[in-house]
C-alpha cells in the first residue's frame, strides 16, 4: 500500500507540473528538428588561395587542380606573394592557404617527395581533422594527375608497337618472297627482322597484361586477351625459330599464313590494352559508398535516437537526484521516519512513479521523432520499450545515488549537469566510444546513456537485435544503482541518528 | 493495541544526547502517564525538539533510555509507529500538492482504509478549518494554512499519543483556542499529548508541565502546582497606604510560614505555606503595627513570571558551588 501511496504522490507531484512535462517532449523535439533542418551533411568547401614560385607551370595548372578537388576547395586564386597570402588567411579572407614548393622536380629527381604546405587557422579539432582528411584526398588527386600525364607519355611510348606489328608483317612478307625467289640472305635477313620484331613484342605484351594481373579479371575477357596476346606472341616465336632452323621453301610458306594470323590477333589485343584512358589507369579504383541499412539518410536518423535516450536518462537522473535531497530539506524525511513505512517501500514507488512518467514521456518523444520528423523505426517497438525501460531504470537509479550524496539540491543539481556534460563527451552521442580508452572508457561505462543510445541506434535504425552484452550491463547497472540507492535511502531514512 | 492505563507511555532514564561536544540532553529522568496533555516549556535551543525527536525514534540516545509503549522507539514496529503521530516543528509537507493531496499522501501512509478516509480527511479539515481550502497548492498557502494542515497531518490516523512540536506558532489566537480545546477533547478521550511549546501562557492548558532549561528537565509538575513550585508556596500580594519600617518585614520574615517578603511598588509580596491560613495572620499583623493596607489577597502568577522565575532559580543553582553568595 505505502508503495502506491509514493507512486501517487510522486505521480502527481510531477504531473502538477504541466509547463515541465511539456518542455521534456517538446523541447528536444525542437532542438532535433531545428538540428535536422539547420545541419549541412556536404563538406564545409573552404576558401583556398594557392601559392606557387615564380615562373612555376603550377601557376597555370593549379585552377585545374583546384577544380578536380572542388568538393573541399573553393578556388579564390593563385599567388606567388607568400607573405600577402598568409596575411589574407589571418584576416579570415580565405579559408585555406596551399603553398607548392618552390623546385619541386629537383626534390623528386633527387628520389624524395616534394611537400605541399596545407595553413588553416581552424581549431575544432573535428575541423582539422577534416582539413588534414580533405588534404590527403587534394593532394592524392594532384599526384594522380601528375601520374597521369606521366602514363599518357607512356604510352605514347608503347604506342610504337602497332609499328612493330607493321615491320613483323613487312618481315613476314620479304621472308616470303626471299624463299620464293631461294634467296638464302634475304630469307636470313627476314628471319633476323622477324625475330627482333618478335621480341619487341613480346616485351610490350608482357608489361600491358601486367595491369590484368594487378586488378585480376572476374569476367576472364581481359585474361582471355592477354592470355590470346602471350600465345599469339609465344607461337610466333616458335615459327619464326622453326622457320630459321628450316628455311625450306616449302616450310617457310606453309607458316607464312599462319604468321599473319597470329600478327593480326596481336594487332588486334594490344589495341585493346594502349586505349585506355590514362587517368583510369592510374586511378583505376574509384569509391562508391553505400550504406547496407534502408531508410537511414539525414543527420536526425542518427541523432534522434541518441538525443531521445539522453533526454530519458537526464529525465531519470534529475527526478531521482532531487527527490531525497529535496524531501530532506523540506523536513519530510522526519515524517517517513516515524511513519509505518520502509526504505525499500519509499524507493519502489518513487522508482514506479518516475518509471511510469519517463515512460510516457519517451513514448511521446519516439512518436514525434517518428512521425514527424520521419527517423526510421527498423525494430520491434517491443524491443524499443525495453532499451528505453531499462536505461530509464538505470538512471533512475543514478539519480538516487546523487540524490543520497548530495547535502542541498543545488549539489544535485551540480551533479546532474555534469552527469549531462559527461554524456555528451563519453556516450557515444557526438563521438564514438570506440575512439576512448582508458578512463574515458571507465567514465562511459558509468553513464546508462552509453548502453541505451548504442542499443537505441542499432534496433531502431539497423533493426538488429539487442546486444546481449549492453543489455545485460545496463541491467546490471541498474540493479547495482538500486542496491546503493536502498542503502542510502535506509541510511537516510531508517535509521536513527 | 491500546494504551494500557496503569502504565506510562513514556518512559525516560537518565536520557542524554549529545551532538558532537553540545548536550543536547542532559540526564533526562522523565514519566509520562496515558490520557494527559504534557507541556514541555523552555528557552529556545533548551532541548524540547531533541527530546521529542528521541521519543519519537528520529534520533537515538547517547546513554540512557528511553521507552515508548515500553519500546525503544528506534525499534518501533510500523504497528507501533501507527500508534502515534508527530509534527514537526516546521511545516514539511509538499509544495506542489494540495491540502488535500497533502492529507492523502498521509492518510495513505498510515493505511488508512480508502472507505473510511473521505469522511475523515473532512473532519480533520474541519478542525483546522481548512475545508474551503482543500484544493489549494500548499505552496500557494499562507504560514498559517501550513502550520494548520501539518497539525491535520499529524492528526489524520487519530493516534493515541500525539507528539506536538510548536503546534499554535504562527496561529492567530481564535484558532489557538479552538486547537487547545480540540487538544483537551482528545485528552479526554484518553490519547497523550507531549506539547513543547515556547508560548509558556499555554502550560495553563497543560496538565503537567515540564520545565527545561540547558538540555536538562529542571522539574515536572502539575500545572495548577508549578507556581507554587517556583515560589515555594502561595503568593499574597498587600497593597499599602503607608511606608513598612523594616522591622515589620524582618518580623514577617522570621514568621515560620512565611517563606519570603519582598517590596514592590504597590507595597510587598509574601510568599506563604497556605494563603488561606496565613492571610489573616498577616492582615491582623500589619494592622497591629500601624500599617494602612488597601487590599490583601492571594494571587496566581503568571505563567511567565513562573517560567523566568525557575530559569533563574536553576541557572542560580548551578552557579552557587562556583560563585558562593556572600552573606
Amino acid at each position: 500500500m505505502q508503495i502506491g501511496t509514493f507512486l501517487r504522490k510522486e505521480a502527481v507531484d510531477v504531473l502538477r507540473q504541466p509547463r515541465l512535462l511539456l518542455t521534456m517532449v517538446i523541447g528536444p523535439f525542437l532542438i532535433m528538428a531545428a538540428f535536422g533542418l539547420g545541419y549541412r551533411d556536404t563538406p564545409e568547401r573552404m576558401r583556398t588561395l594557392f601559392v606557387a614560385p615564380e615562373g612555376s607551370p603550377l601557376l597555370d595548372q593549379v585552377e585545374s587542380y583546384a577544380e578536380d578537388i572542388g568538393s573541399y576547395v573553393e578556388y579564390r586564386g593563385v599567388t606567388t606573394d607568400a607573405a600577402f597570402a598568409r596575411r589574407q588567411l589571418l584576416a579570415g579572407k580565405i579559408d585555406l592557404l596551399v603553398t607548392f614548393p618552390d623546385r619541386p622536380l629537383d626534390t623528386v629527381l633527387d628520389g624524395e617527395r616534394a611537400t605541399v604546405t596545407v595553413v588553416h587557422t581552424r581549431l575544432d579539432p573535428i575541423e582539422r581533422t577534416a582539413i588534414n582528411f580533405a588534404s590527403q584526398l587534394g593532394i592524392d588527386q594532384i599526384n594522380s594527375q601528375i601520374l597521369s600525364a606521366v602514363v599518357a607519355g607512356g604510352q605514347e611510348v608503347a604506342e610504337p608497337a602497332t609499328s612493330i606489328v607493321e615491320a613483323a608483317n613487312k618481315a613476314v612478307t620479304d621472308l616470303e618472297t626471299a624463299v620464293s625467289n631461294e634467296a638464302e640472305s634475304a630469307t636470313a635477313v627476314a628471319l633476323d627482322e622477324l625475330d627482333r620484331a618478335t621480341s619487341g613484342l613480346s616485351l610490350s605484351v608482357r608489361a600491358s597484361t601486367a595491369l590484368v594481373d594487378e586488378l585480376g579479371d572476374a569476367d576472364g575477357a581481359a585474361t582471355e586477351v592477354s592470355a590470346s596476346l602471350t600465345g599469339a606472341v609465344d607461337e610466333m616465336r616458335a615459327s619464326v625459330n622453326a622457320a630459321r632452323s628450316d628455311p625450306s621453301a616449302n616450310n617457310v610458306v606453309n607458316r607464312v599464313g599462319r604468321m599473319r594470323e597470329l600478327l593480326q590477333t596481336i594487332a588486334s589485343g594490344y589495341e585493346q590494352f594502349t586505349s585506355v584512358d590514362s587517368a583510369v589507369l592510374v586511378q583505376p579504383f574509384k569509391a562508391d559508398v553505400e550504406l547496407a541499412v534502408d531508410d537511414v539518410n539525414g543527420v536526425t536518423d542518427w541523432y534522434a535516437p541518441a538525443a531521445v535516450i539522453l533526454m530519458l536518462q537526464q529525465f531519470g537522473v534529475a527526478f531521482g537526484a532531487l527527490s531525497f535531497v529535496r524531501e530532506r530539506q523540506l523536513g519530510i524525511v522526519d515524517v517517513y521516519r516515524v511513519a509505518p513505512v520502509n526504505a525499500i517501500e519509499t524507493l519502489i514507488g518513487k522508482y514506479l512513479a518516475y518509471l511510469a512518467i519517463g515512460a510516457a514521456i519517451g513514448a511521446a518523444l519516439m512518436a514525434l521523432v517518428v512521425e514527424v520528423l520521419n527517423v526510421p523505426l527498423a525494430s520491434s517497438v517491443g524491443d524499443i520499450a525495453i532499451v528505453m525501460g531499462l536505461t530509464l531504470f538505470a538512471s533512475i537509479g543514478l539519480g538516487f545515488v546523487i540524490s543520497l550524496a548530495s547535502a542541498s539540491d543545488a549539489q544535485a543539481v551540480q551533479y546532474t549537469m555534469i552527469v549531462l556534460l559527461a554524456s555528451l563527451f563519453f556516450s557515444g552521442f557526438f563521438l564514438s566510444v570506440g575512439k576512448l580508452e582508458g578512463a574515458a572508457q571507465i567514465i562511459s561505462y558509468l553513464l546508462p546513456v552509453s548502453y541505451g543510445m548504442e542499443m537505441l541506434r542499432d534496433v531502431m535504425l539497423r533493426g538488429a537485435a539487442i546486444d546481449r552484452d549492453l543489455l545485460i550491463g545496463l541491467g546490471a547497472y541498474g540493479v547495482a544503482a538500486f542496491a546503493l540507492g536502498l542503502l542510502g535511502a535506509r541510511r537516510r531514512i531508517g535509521l536513527a541518528r | 493495541m491500546s494504551t494500557n492505563p496503569t502504565q506510562p507511555v513514556i518512559t525516560a532514564d537518565k536520557l542524554v544526547k549529545d551532538f558532537g561536544d553540545q548536550r543536547a540532553l542532559d540526564h533526562i529522568d522523565l514519566l509520562v502517564n496515558p490520557g494527559v496533555i504534557v507541556g514541555v516549556i523552555g528557552p529556545s535551543g533548551c532541548g524540547k525538539t531533541t527530546l521529542v525527536r528521541t521519543m519519537t525514534g528520529i534520533a537515538s540516545p547517547t546513554s540512557g533510555e528511553v521507552r515508548v509503549f515500553g519500546t525503544d522507539p528506534v525499534q518501533f514496529t510500523n504497528a507501533q509507529r501507527n500508534r502515534f503521530g508527530y509534527m514537526p516543528q516546521l511545516p514539511v509537507l509538499f509544495p506542489n500538492l494540495t491540502v488535500w493531496g497533502n492529507l492523502t499522501f498521509m492518510s495513505s501512509l498510515y493505511g488508512l482504509p480508502l472507505r473510511k478516509r473521505r469522511k475523515r480527511l473532512f473532519q480533520i479539515l474541519e478542525l483546522v478549518d481548512l475545508t474551503q481550502h482543500r484544493s489549494k497548492r500548499l505552496a500557494d498557502c499562507s504560514g498559517g494554512m501550513q502550520r494548520r494542515l501539518t497539525l491535520a497531518a499529524t492528526l489524520v490516523h487519530d493516534p493515541e499519543l500525539i507528539y506536538l512540536d510548536e503546534p499554535t506558532a504562527g496561529v492567530d489566537p481564535i484558532l489557538r483556542e479552538r486547537f487547545w480545546a480540540h487538544f483537551r477533547e482528545l485528552r479526554d478521550q484518553g490519547r497523550t499529548l507531549v506539547v513543547p511549546t515556547q508560548y509558556v501562557g499555554e502550560a495553563v492548558s497543560c496538565d503537567v508541565v515540564a520545565v527545561m532549561a540547558e538540555g536538562r528537565l529542571i522539574t515536572v509538575q502539575p500545572a495548577d502546582q508549578l507556581a507554587r513550585f517556583a515560589y515555594g508556596g502561595d503568593v499574597v500580594a498587600v497593597s499599602l497606604d503607608s511606608w513598612v519600617p523594616s522591622g515589620v518585614k524582618a518580623q514577617l520574615r522570621s514568621q515560620p510560614f512565611v517563606r519570603s517578603v519582598r517590596t514592590t511598588e504597590s507595597g510587598l509580596e509574601i510568599v506563604v505555606d497556605d494563603h488561606q491560613r496565613d492571610t489573616p495572620w498577616i492582615q491582623r499583623y500589619l494592622a497591629s503595627e500601624g500599617v494602612e493596607l488597601t487590599s490583601i489577597d492571594a494571587v496566581a502568577p503568571s505563567f511567565d513570571d513562573v517560567f523566568v522565575r525557575l530559569i533563574e532559580q536553576d541557572a542560580a543553582s548551578r552557579r552557587a558551588p562556583e560563585e558562593p553568595v556572600n552573606a
